[in-house]
Order: structure tokens, then C-alpha cells, then sequence
């Protein structure tokens, strides 16, 4: 039964079809050349590398010009480096990757070597060229062995991987091609962007990338934030002194809402805090609770208050092991190494007396979605692209085009079998497994989870089936599993994730053979013993044939059919044969929650028998549909969330491209001095308004904050009592005296000094700034969602707000640098003494800190000689082999939090 | 106040010394015969006493707190050297304290002060120790000039040691 599409397919083919026809025309003038590039020397391979990179970066020619002569090249450098000939297919798929596509490529095509292709071209420019790999092996793995190829063109080959020196990153990041992973790109991208100067930095700009697995990189992984967090400044020693004041309060001094779970303090207690902390020095003398310097007190304080009357021991949380778990309210369940934000987890801690942990900010953050949207240009390598095309080219402008493969595909994709009752449909499994393996096909078992993997193993070992389980929790025996998973009647349990990037080989894998047979028999010729097995492994492999290639039974189907076509793909590479098939029954997730109600009415009134399948192409149909809607869900929820990350980035990019230019530039005076027109064009605007009279001036509030901002003592009293003086005189008298005093400044600590300060002050100052501002965004974007009740769109809202934000970010940078300017001076000597002294007192206090050991031992005395402690003394020596004379009621220096004589000072 | 510049009184200041309030600051007694079911009968005990002085300023002018600090442990004086008894007492007293000249008010603090606080400090070891089925303890006097001398000694002794070092 032909439709009038699939008609029209056949008599004009595809657009896949017409794409991969475009570039046949290539594909043959690259053949056409190979006999010329065949007959260099090695030496002339690297001259024509050297001509290439010529034309291109000083003739001008544009790479696709180029591309025939240098895929010849590529392809002979290939040949003579590592043996292998690329295929025409495999030509295509590089030519789909220069022109910024993603290439479908079957597993066991040679994505590795198609990406050689492409690079080489690229690399061609010098601006360097990012092979990115899924994890770090496989980058180490592929820079290797791909690094041959390079090395014979004469290109140099990096590659990236974490807790590299900074040198080593940069050489790496320096050469023509670099292999990394995503995590260690992103990651580098956000370190760069907290750098000091240039020269530090290591990325060298996104020109070009190859992406591959690009579907899990892109898609599956693109939400994930990378995220560089820092430990905030400790201070566990504040929360431990707050914390003990709480216990002190009665009810009058707070007010506990618990509906809304909040608590605050009341007018007595915020008078009680006060007096108290003034005592115990907290709170310096002659500060109030209400200074503005006293905020972070608190803020501390209304956290411990929070922790002692909202949070209690084995409801909200539990203490294990020297560490504070939270419960999750709803399943009961510990929320292992998740903390409460904004030091609430720490008054915790300080609460139950276990080590405080330090408070992390962000620092930077990326997506990947964002992060491989900087490069010029993409390209990708996948074995499942097709079915996301239509988000590939949304979001970052990636067609997909499927490459033929060298060899037609053997394996016979069955039709889905659907079961009624996920009993019925466990029962048709065991037995399609029992079946398969009794003719010695290899079996390959595709879960969902890692609970149902175990629960499928569990079923069949009351079969009596022998198998291998492979997932997350194998980690080690991974690769021989995988090697095994292809040998004759092997049952193999997996889970979607597991082994990926690893092939199945029929007849099992005879590297692994070999370096076993050599590990259980020492002694054995290698030679004599790879021979041996390689005879061996060709019957095998002819055997696991004729039983019909590996088998493939999916358990479940996946929300995305993506995830589906990769499990497939695990069978009957390079022309293999193989077959699939898919188990479901209507209790599956995906069944229940979005297939259509009509199914399970056509079924039961079709009068299915227990133990009975129903295999038809309209219930796949049916099922794809299911699938695609929730594909296209899942798709609009990643969109939107793009939607909102985007307004980060940009701002993140004008953040950074900012730092560039400031880290770039020599000399930052005049930018500085910018700003301080700003902030005095600011005040005025504020303190004097346009088109009023001086008598309606705020001349004193205006002086204060002239005083505050530009360190000037300006006699603005006097100068507006005199006549003809409006706001432009004031302005014009403020930058004179501004830049006077800028002047000086750059006179006594020398011109070079002045520049780097103004550099430190600018750069430090941008990143405090954005830290706040990301945290601010990350608020706003958790709150503005409730907007959508008042009929407005969270969207728009969110970019109005996020804008009026980074604009208030950026008056207040420039204020802020402005009076960090204003109030650098060069230190006197003395000064930079006192600094040094109170630096080292911070050290001393911070290592005393570290050791719990408290200060004020006396010595031990005999009633007839007692021992008097005079006014003021306060500490003797620190022993650490005692804590010294700890009274008994006071709480144990260890940091318990209990009374010295029921801790430390119990008496046994 | 201005009773401080009266004139004839200048020139021959009076010392002015009131006791405005005492008190237990803070007291801990842990009774390890009771604790443990020790047999407390026949034991000899090994009584050490520890004193140790405290005086800060008030916000209130002329008010000074003074704190001694009495720290009495009992141990079986044959034997494994157990405690019987641990006694931590914190007794306070705020005074007042006028025309004394400045560099007598630190002897004054903690010599004269203390020497006030002393007979309720014992009444109380006394009663505590009684109380836990012990006989009463009744320190003895305790010397606080001595005391104040010894200790300036022992500062001036540590004051040298600690100069070649530096």
C-alpha cells in the first residue's frame, strides 16, 4: 500500500537523498585526485599542507575551495599514518561536517576518522579547530590515535582533559586540533573568563567545532548547567557565636507563623539581640542592629533563629555523621548533599554542633546549549539525529543528514509485540530470550532503569538463563562485558546508558580474547596465541551469523525514539546481520501516560487472550505518535528554557566581551574617568534637578555623597550662594576637582601603579558584580512565573526586569569603581605594617581555628598556692595537650556544643 | 555625677567602696560517688582547691564586677586516684569603687574585693559538699595579697624569660 507521500519519495527521493547527491559531485573530484596525492613523498604531504594553509590564510581562498585538494591529502596522510583507507561514505559525512551539519552516521561507520576530514580543513585557517568527545578517554583515545593522521600533515594535535596545568591547557588549546571533552571546554571558557589578564587565558575563540555524540552533548545533556562554584568567606566561628545566643530568647522576643513557616523577631527581641550582642562583642561598640554595616549580623542572627524554631531534629532533618541531611517533606526520604542556601544549612549546623560546612557561591555559569552556540561554526556526529532534526536547526542551525552507510543494513527490525499486562508482556520476554538463546544468538536486553534491569536479571535467573547485567553499578567489568555481549547464545542486561561509545562485536571482541588467553597463560608465544584465537573467533563469529547476528529486545520504549534507535543501532553494524524488537504492554509509562485511550479499547474488545501479543504496524504507528508528542514536549520545555537562558547570555557575553576589552587595554584611564562623569552626572541628576532653583538643591545631601563617592570635600555650600552657578558649573567644577584629584593620585604611586590599580579595581569590581547579578537572576527567574496569574507573559517580563537589572548592575559598577578609586591612596609605611600584622593575626586565627584548641590554660595550682588571673588577662600559651582550665559549665572547645563537663570533661 | 569635684575633698580623696550586689555566677558540682555508686564511706580524700580572679570594667562608671573562681576537686588519696567530687563555683560581686588612684585599683580589684566575697564562697562549698552526703568542706583562707603578689611575680618572671627572645 503505497500513500501519495511515500510515492512521491520514490519518484523524487528524499530530501536526505537530494542533500547526499549534492555532494557525490565532491566526493568524485576528491577520488579523481587521489592518484596525484598517492604519488607525494611524506615530506611533500606536509608541503602541501603548508600550501594549503598559505592559499588560505594569505591567498585568501575560501576552505571549500580547498576541500577537494585536502581531503585527498587528509585521506592519503590517513592511509599512510594509521592504514586505513576512508570510505566515500565517510568522505560525505566530513563534507556534512565542514558545511556545518550534523552527520548521521551508523555505529561502526568510523565517526573517528570522518572527523579527521573536516578538521584537517578547518585547522587549515590556524584559528584552531575543538574535536569534542564525550568523556575523557575517549578523548585521550582519539587524540592518539588520530594525532598520527595529524602528525603525518604536518599539523600538531592537543588534547584537553581535566587538572592539566595551566601551561599544558594552553598549549593544548594552541594547537591546530584540540580534543576535550564538553565539561572541560565549558568549564575553560568560564576560567578564562575569571582571569586577570589576557595572557592567562587559555581558549584561544571558538572557530570551529566537531561535536560527537552531539545528540547527548547538545540534547539530552544541554540543560545542565556548568557551574564554577567558590567557597564563600568562612565564617563558621559566627555562626557558632550567634548560635549560642538563640537558646537565650523566650517567646516575646519572636513570632512563629507556621503556616507560612517563617519567623521573625519581635521589637523586644530585636532589643534583647542587641544588648546581647553588644556584650559579647559581636556587635562593635556603638553599632546598631539597624546600621547598614551590621547586615551580615543579621542576616546571621535571623538564620539561627530560623534553624532553631522552623527546623527540627528528625523532621526536617537528620544528623548523620558529622553532617546535617535533609528529609524530604512528601517520600521521607534523606535528600543526600542537598543544602539550604544563604547560611541557613550552617546555622544548622552550628545547631546540632557538627563541623560547618563553608557556604558555596557561583562564580560562572554556562549551558551547553550556550556554550557551543559562541563557536562560528558546528558540526556533529551522531548515530540518532534524525528524529530531533527539527531542534538541531531551531537552536543552533544544524541541518542532520544521514549518511549512507558503506554497507546496507542486515538487521530485521520487527514489529512491536504489545502485551495487555506488564506480567504477560515479562513472561513473552523470558521466552523470545530463552528461545534466542538456545540457537546461540547473542542477546542484548535494553532497560529502562537500573531497578528493572535488576528485576529482569531476577526473572531470569529463575528461567535459568545465564547473563550479564550491565549498568551503572559495573562499572569496572564494563569493557568485558561489552566484549563478551557479542559472543555465541550471551544474554547481556543493560540499561540505555551504559557502555555507550563502545561497539558489540559478533564473536565477542578478540583483543579482550587475546589478552586473556596471554594473562592465563604467561608463557604462550603472543604470536602463536593471537593466532590461535583468531581462528577460534572466526568460527565463533560465523556461527553467532548464521544464528542471526545480535538481537536486540527492547523492554520498554523511551520517551524519545532517539534513545530506541541507539539500542538498535547496537546491531548489525557493518552489514551485520541482527534483528529487533521491542516488548511493551499497555502498563508501560509511556503507554499509560500518553497513548491514546482508543488502543486499549481496541484491544480488549479484540479479545485478547492472556499471554497474548498483538504485533501490527498500526500499533506502531500508534506508538511513534505517542512518542513524537511527547518528543515535542519535551522540546518546548528545553525552547522555553532557552528562551530565558538566553537573556543571561547575552548579558553574560556583554560581561565578558567587556573583560576582554578591559583586560586588553593598556590604559584604562579614560575609562575610569567615563564612569566618573557618570556617577557625577548621576548626582547631580539627583541632588540638584534640572531646571530647579538652588534654593531647591539638597546641598547637603549632595555634599555627603561627594564626599562618599568621589572622596572630594567639595564647598558646594558656597557654591551655590554664588550667582550665575546652575548645575552645569557645579558638574564641570566637580570633574576639574575629580580629575585634579585622579592626577595626583597617579603622581604619587606612579603612572604604572595607577594603571594596574584602576585595572584590579575594574576587573574585581565587574566580577563581584555579576556574581550578585547572576544570583539576583536566578531569584527573579524562580519568582517570575507567578506573573503568568496576572495575565502577562513570564517571558517579557523576565527580560524587562533582567534588563532594568543589568542596568542598575552597571550604575552601580561605575559607582562603585568610581569611590574604590577615589579612595585608593598609597600606604605609609607604618600602615602597611599594621596590614601585614593584621594579615598575619587573620592566619594565626584561621590555623588556631583549624585545630580545635582553645586559648587560656593556666597552669594547674594546690589549694595552698592558688592561681589569681588578673584584670584583663586573658590568654596564656595554647597547649594543645589540654584545653586547660575549661569550666565545667561552659560549653567543650571541641565544638559539640555541650557543656564541657558532659563532653570532653566527662569524668570516668 | 559631681561629689568627685567637690573641692576640699581634692586634696584628700575618700576611698569609697560599696558592694552593690553578690551572686553565684555560674556553678557546677558533679557528684561522682552518687554518679557511679562509689563507696564514699571509709575513703581518704585528696581535697585540691584552685582559685582564679576576674574583674572587668562596667558600663556604669565607678561599678566594677569582680569574679573568683573556685574550682575544688576531690580524689581518693589511695588507690586509683578517682574523683569523688568535682566543684566549679563562679562567685560575682559588683562594686562600687571611688577615688581609689589608678595604680591602686588593680591591687584594690582583686585583693580587697575578693577578701569581701571570700566568707560566702566558703559558706556555699561548705553547704554543696554537705548536701552531697559529703562532710562539709570549709576552705581555708585564702591569702589574696599573697596570691597578688605571687602572681605579679610569676609575670615578671615569664615578662624575662620571654625577653631574649624577641
Amino acid at each position: 500500500m503505497l500513500g501519495l507521500g511515500t510515492l512521491a519519495r520514490k519518484i523524487f527521493g528524499t530530501p536526505n537523498d537530494r542533500k547526499v547527491k549534492s555532494v557525490r559531485s565532491l566526493v568524485a573530484r576528491i577520488n579523481d585526485l587521489e592518484p596525484e596525492f598517492q604519488a607525494l613523498s611524506d615530506e611533500g604531504i606536509k608541503q602541501k599542507t603548508a600550501e594549503f594553509q598559505r592559499r588560505v590564510q594569505e591567498g585568501g581562498e575560501s576552505l571549500d575551495d580547498l576541500l577537494p585538494e585536502a581531503f585527498a591529502n587528509c585521506r592519503e596522510g590517513a592511509r599512510r599514518a594509521l592504514g586505513l583507507r576512508a570510505f566515500d561514505v565517510q568522505l560525505m559525512g566530513g563534507i556534512f561536517l565542514h558545511q556545518g551539519n550534523i552527520a548521521e552516521m551508523k555505529t561502526g561507520e568510523g565517526k573517528t576518522l570522518v572527523a579527521t576530514f573536516p578538521a584537517y580543513l578547518n585547522a587549515l585557517a590556524g584559528k584552531g579547530v575543538h574535536v569534542v568527545t564525550v568523556n575523557d578517554y575517549l578523548a585521550k583515545r582519539d587524540a592518539e590515535w588520530m594525532g598520527k593522521v595529524y602528525a603525518q600533515l604536518g599539523l600538531a594535535t592537543g588534547v584537553v582533559y581535566p587538572f592539566q596545568s595551566d601551561e599544558e591547557k594552553k598549549a593544548a588549546y594552541a594547537a591546530d586540533i584540540t580534543y576535550a571533552t564538553n565539561n572541560e571546554l565549558g568549564f575553560d571558557y568560564l576560567r578564562d573568563n575569571m582571569k586577570a589578564s589576557k595572557e592567562e587565558m587559555r581558549q584561544r575563540g571558538h572557530f570551529f567545532a566537531i561535536v560527537d555524540e552531539v545528540d547527548s552533548i547538545l540534547i539530552d545533556e544541554a540543560r545542565t548547567p556548568l557551574i564554577i562554584s567558590g567557597p564563600s568567606q568562612d565564617r563558621s566561628d559566627l555562626y557558632t557565636k550567634v548560635d549560642k545566643l538563640i537558646p537565650e530568647l523566650v517567646e516575646e522576643h519572636y513570632k512563629l507563623d507556621e503556616k507560612t513557616r517563617n519567623v521573625t523577631f519581635t521589637e523586644e527581641g530585636n532589643e534583647f539581640l542587641e544588648k546581647r550582642l553588644l556584650e559579647t562583642g559581636l556587635l562593635p561598640e556603638g553599632q546598631s542592629l539597624y546600621d547598614p554595616e551590621s547586615t551580615t549580623i543579621v542576616h546571621h542572627v535571623n538564620q539561627g533563629l530560623r534553624a532553631h524554631k522552623l527546623f527540627n531534629r528528625d523532621q526536617q532533618y537528620i544528623v548523620r555523621d558529622d553532617e546535617i541531611m535533609l528529609i524530604d517533606e512528601f517520600t521521607g526520604r534523606m535528600m543526600r548533599g542537598r543544602r539550604l542556601s544563604d547560611g541557613l544549612h550552617q546555622a544548622i549546623e552550628a545547631k546540632e554542633g557538627v563541623s560547618i560546612q563553608p557556604e558555596n557561591v557561583t562564580l560562572a555559569s554556562v549551558t551547553f546549549q550556550n556554550y557551543f552556540r559562541l563557536y562560528e561554526k558546528l558540526g556533529g556526529m551522531t548515530g540518532t539525529a534524525a528524529t530531533e532534526a527539527e531542534e538541531f536547526m531551531e537552536i543552533y542551525g544544524l541541518g542532520v543528514v544521514e549518511v549512507p552507510t558503506n554497507r546496507p543494513v542486515a538487521r530485521a527490525d520487527e514489529h512491536d509485540a504489545v502485551y495487555r499486562t506488564a506480567r504477560e508482556k515479562h513472561d513473552g520476554i523470558v521466552a523470545s530470550i530463552k528461545d534466542a538463546h538456545e540457537r546461540g544468538q547473542p542477546i542484548l536486553v535494553g532497560t529502562t532503569s537500573i531497578d528493572k534491569s535488576e528485576a529482569l536479571s531476577d526473572l531470569l535467573k529463575s528461567a535459568g538463563i545465564p547473563h550479564n547485567v550491565l549498568n551503572a553499578r559495573q562499572h569496572e567489568q564494563e569493557a568485558q562485558i561489552v566484549a563478551d555481549a557479542g559472543k555465541l547464545g550471551a544474554v547481556t542486561i543493560a540499561t540505555n546508558m551504559a557502555g555507550r561509545g563502545t561497539d558489540i562485536q559478533l564473536g565477542g571482541n578478540v583483543e579482550m580474547k587475546v589478552m586473556q588467553a596471554l594473562a592465563a597463560d604467561p608463557a604462550a608465544h603472543p604470536d602463536e596465541v593471537r593466532a590461535r584465537i583468531e581462528a577460534e573467533h572466526a568460527e565463533e563469529k560465523e556461527r553467532v551469523k548464521e544464528a542471526g547476528g545480535l538481537f536486540v529486545l527492547g523492554t520498554e520504549r523511551h520517551e524519545s525514539r532517539r534513545i530506541d534507535n541507539q539500542l538498535r543501532g547496537r546491531s548489525g553494524r557493518q552489514g551485520d546481520p541482527g534483528r529487533s524488537a521491542f516488548f511493551l504492554s499497555l502498563e508501560d509509562d509511556l503507554m499509560r501516560i500518553f497513548g491514546s485511550d482508543r488502543l486499549d479499547k481496541v484491544l480488549s474488545t479484540l479479545g485478547m487472550k492472556e499471554g497474548e501479543a498483538i504485533v501490527h504496524p498500526w500499533v506502531n504507528k500508534s506508538l511513534e505518535k505517542a512518542q513524537a508528542k511527547v518528543e515535542a514536549r519535551n522540546f518546548d520545555i528545553r525552547k522555553q528554557l532557552l528562551k530565558f537562558d538566553d537573556v543571561m547570555n547575552d548579558q553574560r557575553k556583554a560581561i565578558f566581551s567587556q573583560r576582554l576589552e578591559i583586560m586588553e587595554t593598556e590604559d584604562l584611564s579614560e575609562i575610569a574617568q567615563d564612569m566618573r562623569y557618570q556617577v557625577i552626572d548621576d548626582l547631580i541628576d539627583q541632588h540638584m534637578p534640572p531646571r530647579s532653583y538652588a534654593d531647591q538643591w539638597d546641598i547637603e545631601g549632595m555634599h555627603r555623597a561627594v564626599q562618599d563617592k568621589l572622596g572630594l570635600d567639595a564647598p558646594l555650600a558656597k557654591w551655590a550662594q554664588e550667582e550665575g552657578v546652575d548645575q552645569d558649573v557645579v558638574r564641570e567644577r566637580l570633574c576639574e576637582a575629580s580629575d585634579r584629584q585622579m592626577t595626583e593620585k597617579a603622581e604619587a604611586f606612579g603612572p604604572e601603579t595607577m594603571r594596574s590599580i584602576e585595572k584590579q579595581i575594574l576587573l574585581q569590581t565587574i566580577d563581584a558584580k555579576w556574581r550578585e547579578h547572576l544570583l539576583t537572576l536566578e531569584h527573579l527567574r524562580s519568582v517570575v512565573g507567578f506573573r503568568g496569574y496576572a495575565q502577562r507573559d513570564p517571558l517579557s517580563e523576565y527580560k524587562t526586569e533582567a534588563f532594568a537589572l543589568f542596568e542598575s548592575m552597571l550604575n552601580s559598577l561605575r559607582q562603585d569603581v568610581t569611590q574604590k578609586l577615589a579612595q585608593v591612596r598609597p600606604l605609609s609605611e607604618e600602615e602597611q605594617q599594621a596590614m601585614m600584622r593584621q594579615f598575619l593575626d587573620q592566619q594565626r586565627a584561621a590555623a588556631a581555628a583549624e585545630a580545635p584548641v582553645a586559648p587560656a590554660p593556666q597552669p594547674a595550682a594546690a589549694a595552698p598556692q592558688p592561681t589569681p588571673e588578673l584584670v584583663g588577662a586573658e590568654a596564656g600559651e595554647p597547649d594543645p595537650a589540654a584545653w586547660g582550665n575549661v569550666a565545667r559549665n561552659d560549653p567543650c572547645p571541641c565544638g559539640s556544643g555541650l557543656k564541657y563537663k558532659h563532653c570532653h570533661g566527662r569524668l570516668d | 555625677m559631681t561629689d568627685a569635684n567637690g573641692a576640699p575633698a581634692e586634696a584628700a580623696p575618700q576611698i569609697r567602696m560599696q558592694v552593690l550586689a553578690q551572686y553565684v555566677r555560674d556553678m557546677s558540682f558533679e557528684n561522682m560517688v552518687a554518679q557511679k555508686g562509689l563507696q564514699g564511706g571509709d575513703v581518704q580524700p585528696d581535697i585540691q582547691v584552685q582559685v582564679s580572679l576576674d574583674a572587668r570594667k562596667r558600663s556604669v562608671e565607678h561599678q566594677y564586677e569582680v569574679i573568683t573562681k573556685f574550682k575544688v576537686t576531690s580524689k581518693n588519696k589511695s588507690g586509683s586516684a578517682e574523683t569523688l567530687f568535682l566543684l566549679e563555683l563562679d562567685y560575682g560581686g559588683i562594686f562600687h569603687v571611688e577615688n581609689v588612684p589608678e595604680d591602686q585599683l588593680h591591687p584594690f580589684l582583686l585583693i580587697e574585693c575578693p577578701r569581701l566575697l571570700f566568707p560566702f564562697v566558703r559558706r556555699i562549698i561548705s553547704d554543696v559538699t554537705r548536701d552531697g552526703g559529703f562532710p562539709p568542706l570549709n576552705v581555708d583562707t585564702v591569702d589574696f595579697l599573697a596570691l597578688y603578689r605571687m602572681e605579679l611575680a610569676r609575670r615578671a618572671e615569664a615578662q624575662k624569660a620571654a625577653q631574649p627572645v624577641q
